[in-house]
Protein backbone atom coordinates (compact mmCIF):
# COMPACT_ATOMS: atom_id res chain seq x y z
CA UNK A 1 0.00 0.00 0.00
CA UNK A 2 1.07 3.54 -0.18
CA UNK A 3 1.06 5.98 2.46
CA UNK A 4 1.46 9.63 1.99
CA UNK A 5 2.81 12.16 4.84
CA UNK A 6 4.14 14.92 4.77
CA UNK A 7 5.11 14.94 0.64
CA UNK A 8 6.91 11.52 1.11
CA UNK A 9 5.80 8.63 -0.45
CA UNK A 10 6.23 5.41 1.39
CA UNK A 11 5.45 1.73 0.27
CA UNK A 12 4.36 -1.38 3.20
CA UNK A 13 3.19 -4.32 2.48
CA UNK A 14 -0.47 -5.42 3.81
CA UNK A 15 -2.67 -5.90 4.94
CA UNK A 16 -1.71 -3.84 8.47
CA UNK A 17 -3.36 -1.85 11.19
CA UNK A 18 -3.40 2.21 11.07
CA UNK A 19 -2.00 1.86 14.57
CA UNK A 20 0.96 -0.19 13.42
CA UNK A 21 1.60 1.85 10.32
CA UNK A 22 2.02 4.88 12.49
CA UNK A 23 4.46 2.54 14.80
CA UNK A 24 6.61 1.97 11.58
CA UNK A 25 6.66 5.46 10.64
CA UNK A 26 6.94 6.34 14.65
CA UNK A 27 4.28 8.24 14.18
CA UNK A 28 2.24 9.95 17.70
CA UNK A 29 -1.95 8.86 16.91
CA UNK A 30 -2.13 11.96 18.99
CA UNK A 31 -0.06 14.24 16.53
CA UNK A 32 -1.89 13.12 13.13
CA UNK A 33 -5.10 12.21 11.37
CA UNK A 34 -5.44 8.89 8.98
CA UNK A 35 -6.94 9.28 6.20
CA UNK A 36 -7.66 5.56 3.89
CA UNK A 37 -9.00 5.85 0.40
CA UNK A 38 -10.23 9.45 1.37
CA UNK A 39 -12.15 8.55 4.59
CA UNK A 40 -11.30 9.23 8.33
CA UNK A 41 -9.77 6.72 9.93
CA UNK A 42 -9.64 4.96 13.42
CA UNK A 43 -6.42 3.26 14.60
CA UNK A 44 -7.91 -0.11 14.67
CA UNK A 45 -8.68 -0.11 11.04
CA UNK A 46 -7.22 -2.88 8.46
CA UNK A 47 -5.64 -1.22 5.91
CA UNK A 48 -5.34 -3.53 2.97
CA UNK A 49 -3.36 -4.04 0.14
CA UNK A 50 -3.71 -1.33 -2.51
CA UNK A 51 -5.70 1.56 -0.37
CA UNK A 52 -4.31 4.59 -0.55
CA UNK A 53 -3.45 6.31 2.79
CA UNK A 54 -2.62 9.68 3.71
CA UNK A 55 -1.78 10.88 6.76
CA UNK A 56 -2.18 14.55 7.94
CA UNK A 57 -0.28 16.59 10.77
CA UNK A 58 -2.10 18.33 13.59
CA UNK A 59 0.02 20.19 15.27
CA UNK A 60 0.69 23.68 14.35
CA UNK A 61 1.91 26.66 16.31
CA UNK A 62 4.71 28.80 16.97
CA UNK B 1 -14.24 0.38 15.65
CA UNK B 2 -18.42 1.05 16.04
CA UNK B 3 -20.01 4.69 16.63
CA UNK B 4 -21.29 4.53 20.28
CA UNK B 5 -24.29 6.27 19.32
CA UNK B 6 -25.24 4.47 15.81
CA UNK B 7 -23.12 1.30 16.04
CA UNK B 8 -21.98 2.39 12.19
CA UNK B 9 -18.10 1.67 11.77
CA UNK B 10 -16.61 4.42 13.56
CA UNK B 11 -14.56 7.25 12.08
CA UNK B 12 -12.91 8.89 15.24
CA UNK B 13 -11.56 7.71 18.39
CA UNK B 14 -11.24 9.87 21.47
CA UNK B 15 -9.34 8.30 23.62
CA UNK B 16 -9.58 11.32 26.24
CA UNK B 17 -13.13 10.83 26.26
CA UNK B 18 -13.47 7.13 25.13
CA UNK B 19 -15.62 7.20 22.62
CA UNK B 20 -15.41 6.47 19.06
CA UNK B 21 -17.94 7.57 16.87
CA UNK B 22 -18.82 7.89 12.74
CA UNK B 23 -18.79 11.22 11.15
CA UNK B 24 -21.82 12.71 11.51
CA UNK B 25 -22.24 11.51 15.53
CA UNK B 26 -18.26 13.13 16.24
CA UNK B 27 -19.77 16.57 14.50
CA UNK B 28 -22.62 16.72 16.21
CA UNK B 29 -20.80 15.56 19.51
CA UNK B 30 -17.78 18.21 19.18
CA UNK B 31 -20.32 20.95 18.12
CA UNK B 32 -22.74 20.18 21.18
CA UNK B 33 -19.17 20.32 23.36
CA UNK B 34 -18.76 23.94 21.98
CA UNK B 35 -22.10 24.81 22.87
CA UNK B 36 -22.26 23.76 26.19
CA UNK B 37 -18.72 25.86 26.70
CA UNK B 38 -20.26 28.81 25.51
CA UNK B 39 -23.37 28.32 28.06
CA UNK B 40 -21.60 26.77 30.63
CA UNK B 41 -18.89 29.58 31.02
CA UNK B 42 -20.96 32.22 29.81
CA UNK B 43 -18.78 33.18 26.92
CA UNK B 44 -21.59 35.07 24.75
CA UNK B 45 -24.71 36.56 25.70
CA UNK B 46 -27.85 37.41 23.67
CA UNK B 47 -27.21 41.09 23.50
CA UNK B 48 -22.94 40.82 22.52
CA UNK B 49 -22.07 40.97 19.39
CA UNK B 50 -18.68 38.63 18.33
CA UNK B 51 -15.63 38.36 16.47
CA UNK B 52 -13.99 35.77 15.65
CA UNK B 53 -10.18 36.09 14.78
CA UNK B 54 -8.89 34.15 12.08
CA UNK B 55 -5.70 33.15 10.89
CA UNK B 56 -6.44 30.68 8.07
CA UNK B 57 -5.20 27.98 9.91
CA UNK B 58 -8.28 24.75 11.16
CA UNK B 59 -9.08 26.22 14.52
CA UNK B 60 -9.39 29.46 13.79
CA UNK B 61 -12.07 28.53 10.74
CA UNK B 62 -13.74 25.53 12.23
CA UNK B 63 -14.75 27.69 14.86
CA UNK B 64 -15.82 30.49 13.12
CA UNK B 65 -17.86 27.42 11.31
CA UNK B 66 -19.03 25.87 14.38
CA UNK B 67 -20.16 29.66 15.69
CA UNK B 68 -22.55 30.01 12.74
CA UNK B 69 -23.72 27.03 12.85
CA UNK B 70 -24.73 27.33 16.84
CA UNK B 71 -26.58 30.30 15.28
CA UNK B 72 -24.47 33.35 16.19
CA UNK B 73 -24.14 36.06 13.50
CA UNK B 74 -20.07 36.29 13.83
CA UNK B 75 -17.99 38.29 11.61
CA UNK B 76 -13.85 37.39 11.31
CA UNK B 77 -10.86 39.80 11.68
CA UNK B 78 -8.09 38.65 10.27
CA UNK B 79 -4.17 40.58 10.22
CA UNK B 80 -2.28 40.37 7.40
CA UNK B 81 1.38 40.12 8.74
CA UNK B 82 3.22 40.73 5.11
CA UNK B 83 5.01 37.49 5.12
CA UNK B 84 4.92 36.91 1.56
CA UNK B 85 2.72 33.81 0.20
CA UNK B 86 2.39 32.50 3.55
CA UNK B 87 0.23 35.51 4.47
CA UNK B 88 -1.33 35.93 0.77
CA UNK B 89 -2.61 32.46 0.99
CA UNK B 90 -3.89 32.40 5.04
CA UNK B 91 -5.81 35.87 3.45
CA UNK B 92 -6.91 34.10 1.00
CA UNK B 93 -8.73 30.89 3.17
CA UNK B 94 -10.04 33.19 5.34
CA UNK B 95 -11.89 35.09 2.38
CA UNK B 96 -12.97 31.89 1.32
CA UNK B 97 -14.65 31.14 4.67
CA UNK B 98 -16.18 34.50 5.13
CA UNK B 99 -17.72 33.38 1.47
CA UNK B 100 -18.76 30.00 2.40
CA UNK B 101 -20.70 31.37 5.78
CA UNK B 102 -21.59 34.54 3.70
CA UNK B 103 -20.00 36.55 6.14
CA UNK B 104 -17.63 39.79 6.25
CA UNK B 105 -14.46 39.45 7.74
CA UNK B 106 -12.17 42.85 9.17
CA UNK B 107 -8.59 42.59 7.00
CA UNK B 108 -5.39 44.68 8.93
CA UNK B 109 -2.75 45.36 6.69
CA UNK B 110 0.23 45.55 8.85
CA UNK B 111 2.29 47.01 6.10
CA UNK B 112 -0.30 49.32 5.39
CA UNK B 113 -0.55 50.23 9.11
CA UNK B 114 2.96 50.65 9.95
CA UNK B 115 4.97 50.46 6.19
CA UNK B 116 6.39 47.23 6.66
CA UNK B 117 5.50 43.20 7.48
CA UNK B 118 6.60 41.50 11.23
CA UNK B 119 9.68 40.13 9.55
CA UNK B 120 11.32 43.92 8.90
CA UNK B 121 9.99 45.14 11.86
CA UNK B 122 11.18 42.92 14.59
CA UNK B 123 14.38 43.32 12.42
CA UNK B 124 14.30 47.05 12.69
CA UNK B 125 13.39 46.80 16.43
CA UNK B 126 15.92 44.32 17.63
CA UNK B 127 13.26 42.21 18.59
CA UNK B 128 12.08 38.28 18.75
CA UNK B 129 9.69 38.36 16.19
CA UNK B 130 6.29 35.52 17.71
CA UNK B 131 6.48 38.07 21.19
CA UNK B 132 6.72 41.04 19.01
CA UNK B 133 3.48 39.28 16.98
CA UNK B 134 1.60 38.54 19.64
CA UNK B 135 1.90 41.82 21.28
CA UNK B 136 0.34 43.28 18.02
CA UNK B 137 -1.98 41.12 17.11
CA UNK B 138 -3.54 41.52 21.13
CA UNK B 139 -3.30 45.40 20.30
CA UNK B 140 -4.95 45.28 16.86
CA UNK B 141 -7.75 42.86 17.74
CA UNK B 142 -8.79 44.94 20.90
CA UNK B 143 -8.99 47.77 18.75
CA UNK B 144 -10.74 46.66 15.83
CA UNK B 145 -13.29 45.25 18.59
CA UNK B 146 -13.83 48.87 19.73
CA UNK B 147 -13.98 50.82 16.89
CA UNK B 148 -15.73 48.38 15.26
CA UNK B 149 -18.36 47.82 17.92
CA UNK B 150 -18.16 44.53 19.00
CA UNK B 151 -17.89 43.54 22.30
CA UNK B 152 -16.34 39.77 22.24
CA UNK B 153 -13.23 38.96 20.72
CA UNK B 154 -13.53 35.30 19.78
CA UNK B 155 -10.14 32.89 20.07
CA UNK B 156 -9.35 29.80 18.85
CA UNK B 157 -6.70 28.55 20.73
CA UNK B 158 -7.44 25.20 21.64
CA UNK B 159 -6.60 22.49 24.49
CA UNK B 160 -2.77 21.57 23.20
CA UNK B 161 -2.30 25.28 22.66
CA UNK B 162 -3.34 26.21 26.24
CA UNK B 163 -1.43 22.94 27.51
CA UNK B 164 1.49 23.68 25.83
CA UNK B 165 1.63 27.29 27.14
CA UNK B 166 0.73 26.33 30.55
CA UNK B 167 3.33 23.73 30.65
CA UNK B 168 6.05 26.36 29.13
CA UNK B 169 4.92 28.63 32.21
CA UNK B 170 5.24 26.25 34.78
CA UNK B 171 8.84 24.83 33.41
CA UNK B 172 10.09 28.46 34.01
CA UNK B 173 7.59 29.86 36.71
CA UNK B 174 6.63 32.52 34.92
CA UNK B 175 4.48 33.45 37.52
CA UNK B 176 3.22 36.86 35.79
CA UNK B 177 1.47 34.74 33.48
CA UNK B 178 0.97 31.71 35.12
CA UNK B 179 -2.85 32.88 36.86
CA UNK B 180 -3.68 34.89 33.88
CA UNK B 181 -5.06 32.35 31.72
CA UNK B 182 -8.94 31.60 31.12
CA UNK B 183 -11.78 30.86 29.11
CA UNK B 184 -13.05 34.18 29.33
CA UNK B 185 -11.59 37.59 30.38
CA UNK B 186 -13.58 39.93 30.74
CA UNK B 187 -13.98 43.48 29.44
CA UNK B 188 -12.85 46.38 31.36
CA UNK B 189 -14.70 49.51 29.97
CA UNK B 190 -13.24 51.85 27.55
CA UNK B 191 -9.98 49.90 27.61
CA UNK B 192 -10.41 46.52 26.94
CA UNK B 193 -12.51 44.43 24.99
CA UNK B 194 -13.92 40.81 26.46
CA UNK B 195 -11.76 37.51 25.02
CA UNK B 196 -12.92 34.24 25.33
CA UNK B 197 -11.31 31.01 23.88
CA UNK B 198 -14.34 28.42 23.00
CA UNK B 199 -12.17 25.36 22.09
CA UNK B 200 -10.35 25.25 25.15
CA UNK B 201 -11.41 22.11 26.00
CA UNK B 202 -11.26 20.98 22.82
CA UNK B 203 -8.02 18.88 21.82
CA UNK B 204 -5.85 19.90 18.17
CA UNK B 205 -6.56 16.46 16.96
CA UNK B 206 -9.89 17.29 17.61
CA UNK B 207 -9.77 20.26 15.79
CA UNK B 208 -8.30 18.53 12.95
CA UNK B 209 -11.06 15.74 12.48
CA UNK B 210 -13.36 18.38 12.15
CA UNK B 211 -11.64 20.09 9.37
CA UNK B 212 -11.69 17.48 7.61
CA UNK B 213 -15.09 16.17 7.88
CA UNK B 214 -16.25 19.74 7.50
CA UNK B 215 -14.06 20.28 4.28
CA UNK B 216 -12.86 22.96 5.64
CA UNK B 217 -9.41 24.35 3.58
CA UNK B 218 -7.10 25.75 5.93
CA UNK B 219 -3.29 26.40 5.68
CA UNK B 220 -1.01 23.82 6.22
CA UNK B 221 1.60 25.49 5.71
CA UNK B 222 3.37 26.49 9.20
CA UNK B 223 4.60 29.92 9.88
CA UNK B 224 7.81 30.97 8.91
CA UNK B 225 9.05 31.56 12.52
CA UNK B 226 7.06 28.41 13.96
CA UNK B 227 10.54 26.43 13.04
CA UNK B 228 12.31 25.29 16.55
CA UNK B 229 9.35 26.75 18.90
CA UNK B 230 9.33 25.81 22.16
CA UNK B 231 5.60 25.64 21.88
CA UNK B 232 5.85 22.53 19.40
CA UNK B 233 8.32 21.04 21.83
CA UNK B 234 6.26 21.29 24.44
CA UNK B 235 2.76 19.89 22.29
CA UNK B 236 5.30 16.63 21.49
CA UNK B 237 5.79 15.91 25.06
CA UNK B 238 2.47 16.52 26.17
CA UNK B 239 0.98 14.43 23.25
CA UNK B 240 3.51 11.56 24.27
CA UNK B 241 2.06 11.32 28.05
CA UNK B 242 -1.08 11.94 26.45
CA UNK B 243 -0.36 8.81 24.11
CA UNK B 244 0.06 6.27 27.58
CA UNK B 245 -2.19 7.87 29.82
CA UNK B 246 -4.97 9.59 27.53
CA UNK B 247 -6.82 12.60 29.51
CA UNK B 248 -4.05 14.20 30.96
CA UNK B 249 -4.34 17.14 28.62
CA UNK B 250 -7.84 17.44 29.76
CA UNK B 251 -6.98 17.10 33.33
CA UNK B 252 -4.14 19.41 33.00
CA UNK B 253 -5.66 21.97 31.90
CA UNK B 254 -9.26 21.38 34.21
CA UNK B 255 -7.06 21.29 36.89
CA UNK B 256 -5.83 24.79 36.20
CA UNK B 257 -8.77 26.03 35.64
CA UNK B 258 -9.61 25.17 39.16
CA UNK B 259 -6.02 26.52 40.57
CA UNK B 260 -6.69 29.70 39.12
CA UNK B 261 -9.80 30.13 40.51
CA UNK B 262 -8.17 29.64 43.75
CA UNK B 263 -4.89 31.15 43.45
CA UNK B 264 -5.76 34.11 40.96
CA UNK B 265 -6.86 36.68 42.68
CA UNK B 266 -7.81 39.99 41.98
CA UNK B 267 -6.71 41.11 38.64
CA UNK B 268 -4.98 44.35 38.72
CA UNK B 269 -5.16 46.56 34.95
CA UNK B 270 -2.46 48.97 34.01
CA UNK B 271 -3.20 50.98 31.54
CA UNK B 272 -1.38 52.63 28.31
CA UNK B 273 -1.36 56.66 28.89
CA UNK B 274 -2.06 57.18 25.27
CA UNK B 275 -4.56 53.92 23.51
CA UNK B 276 -5.79 52.76 27.04
CA UNK B 277 -5.21 49.61 26.40
CA UNK B 278 -3.85 47.25 28.58
CA UNK B 279 0.40 47.92 29.32
CA UNK B 280 2.37 47.41 32.26
CA UNK B 281 4.38 50.46 31.56
CA UNK B 282 3.53 53.96 30.72
CA UNK B 283 3.46 53.88 26.99
CA UNK B 284 2.88 50.50 25.44
CA UNK B 285 5.18 48.79 23.14
CA UNK B 286 3.03 49.57 20.05
CA UNK B 287 2.13 53.17 20.77
CA UNK B 288 6.23 53.38 20.78
CA UNK B 289 6.03 51.26 17.26
CA UNK B 290 3.68 54.38 15.94
CA UNK B 291 5.86 57.08 17.09
CA UNK B 292 8.46 55.71 14.41
CA UNK B 293 6.26 53.34 12.22
CA UNK B 294 3.01 54.70 10.54
CA UNK B 295 0.22 56.73 11.96
CA UNK B 296 -1.92 54.75 14.89
CA UNK B 297 -4.34 57.53 14.96
CA UNK B 298 -6.37 56.04 11.82
CA UNK B 299 -6.45 52.56 11.18
CA UNK B 300 -8.08 51.47 8.60
CA UNK B 301 -9.80 47.91 8.54
CA UNK B 302 -10.32 46.34 4.86
CA UNK B 303 -14.06 44.65 4.58
CA UNK B 304 -14.66 41.35 2.79
CA UNK B 305 -16.52 41.61 0.91
CA UNK B 306 -16.21 45.45 0.03
CA UNK B 307 -19.51 46.86 1.95
CA UNK B 308 -21.55 47.77 -1.71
Amino acid sequence: MVVEFEGKVHSFDGPTRVRDLLARLSLNSEAVIVVVNGVLATEDRMVKEGENVKIIKVVSGG
Amino acid sequence: MKCRTCGKEAHVHIRAHNIALCGEHFLSFLEKRVSETIRKYRLIRPDERPVVCVSGGKDSLSLWYILHSLGFQVDGFHIHLGLGTYSDNSLSKVKAMADRLGRSVNIAFLEEILGLGIRELSRRLKRETCSLCGTIKRYLMNRVAMEKGYDVVVLGHNLDDEASALLGNLLYWKKEYLWKKNISLEAVEGHLAKKIKPLFLVSEKEMACYAFLREIDYITQECPFASGAKTLLYKDLLNRVEQESPGTKMRFVKGYLVQAERNGGERKNYFCEVCGYPSYVERCLVCRIFERFGDGRSISFNTYPRPE
